[in-house]
């Protein structure tokens, strides 16, 4: 019996799908970050205008997390390192996980 | 100490010698932990846990691939914003760009990370509003009245960042 039914070529193309998939960016409270910091970077960094900044900052105040990015994993893997890089908590995980 | 305000396109702050001498001191401590000089305090706390913190909370493969990509490429970065803050508080009268406040303002929020876990800092407090502490006579209390000062100064720092740059004068 063989041990994979899947031709090579296959496997590699679903390798890659896995990822290109959609990922999506999670930004975590933290009783340390100040509030209109974390509006300020979400701004900066994201483009995001006052208004959808502050609330995503509240929805990440009031309900522990929020959803700030989706795309590719190379897109979610570039937005988690420059939060990260500004000291917020960014996790970042499958679209349907 | 005069806290951050804007004018134009610059942003000022006034220190006493005593506090430039201190906040140097301190920064030097703080970029030795950021290089893994330093990794834990007396008490085991690991200092760098939210400066670092894991890319994934429930996939360990995607958390360590992520590490490994950008973890000394982190490193670097937020030693040299902390050198950057070292020479912006080095002297009395503290004249940032916009483009060098943003830097400052993000040394700040390592520099509070760090500092609250050296304070075991878990939760939410406003430190602003309870005020200066009694009497600074050990680590602790060093440490506490640290983290409140640079709250101060990050905060008002991303005030003036975020203010108008011409604000409109009432008629």
């Amino acid at each position: 019996m063989p041990l994979a039914t899947t031709p090579l070529r296959d496997r590699e193309d679903l390798a890659h799908a896995s990822l290109a998939g959609p990922w999506i960016v999670i930004v975590w409270d933290d009783p340390i970050n100040l509030m209109h910091y974390v509006t300020y970077v979400f701004q900066t960094h994201f483009g995001f205008a006052r208004d959808k900044a502050e609330t995503l900052m509240l929805q990440v105040h009031n309900e522990g997390k929020a959803v700030v990015a989706s795309g590719p994993r190379e897109q979610a893997e570039r937005h988690v390192e420059a939060m990260h890089s500004y000291g917020l908590w960014a996790t970042m995980s499958r679209e349907d996980s | 100490m005069h806290l951050f305000r804007r004018d134009g396109n610059k942003i000022l702050a006034r220190l006493t010698q005593p506090e430039i001498q201190v906040l140097a001191a301190y920064f030097q401590h703080l970029r030795a932990i950021v290089l893994g000089e330093v990794v834990a305090d007396d008490d085991g706390t690991d200092l760098l846990e939210r400066v670092f913190p894991s890319a994934s909370r429930d996939d360990p493969l995607v958390a360590r691939e992520f590490a490994e990509m950008t973890l000394d490429g982190l490193r670097k970065e937020k030693h040299e914003r902390l050198m950057t803050l070292s020479s912006a508080f080095a002297s009395r009268r503290v004249v940032l760009s916009l483009e060098e406040a943003d830097e400052i303002a993000r040394a700040l929020a390592d520099a509070r990370l760090i500092t609250a876990a050296k304070c075991g800092i878990d939760e939410a407090v406003d430190y602003l509003a309870a005020g200066p502490g009694a009497e600074v006579n050990d680590d602790h209390s060093f440490n506490l009245e640290t983290y409140r000062v640079l709250t101060l100064l990050q905060s008002t720092l991303i005030d003036a960042l975020m203010s108008p740059p011409d604000p409109v004068e009432s008629r």
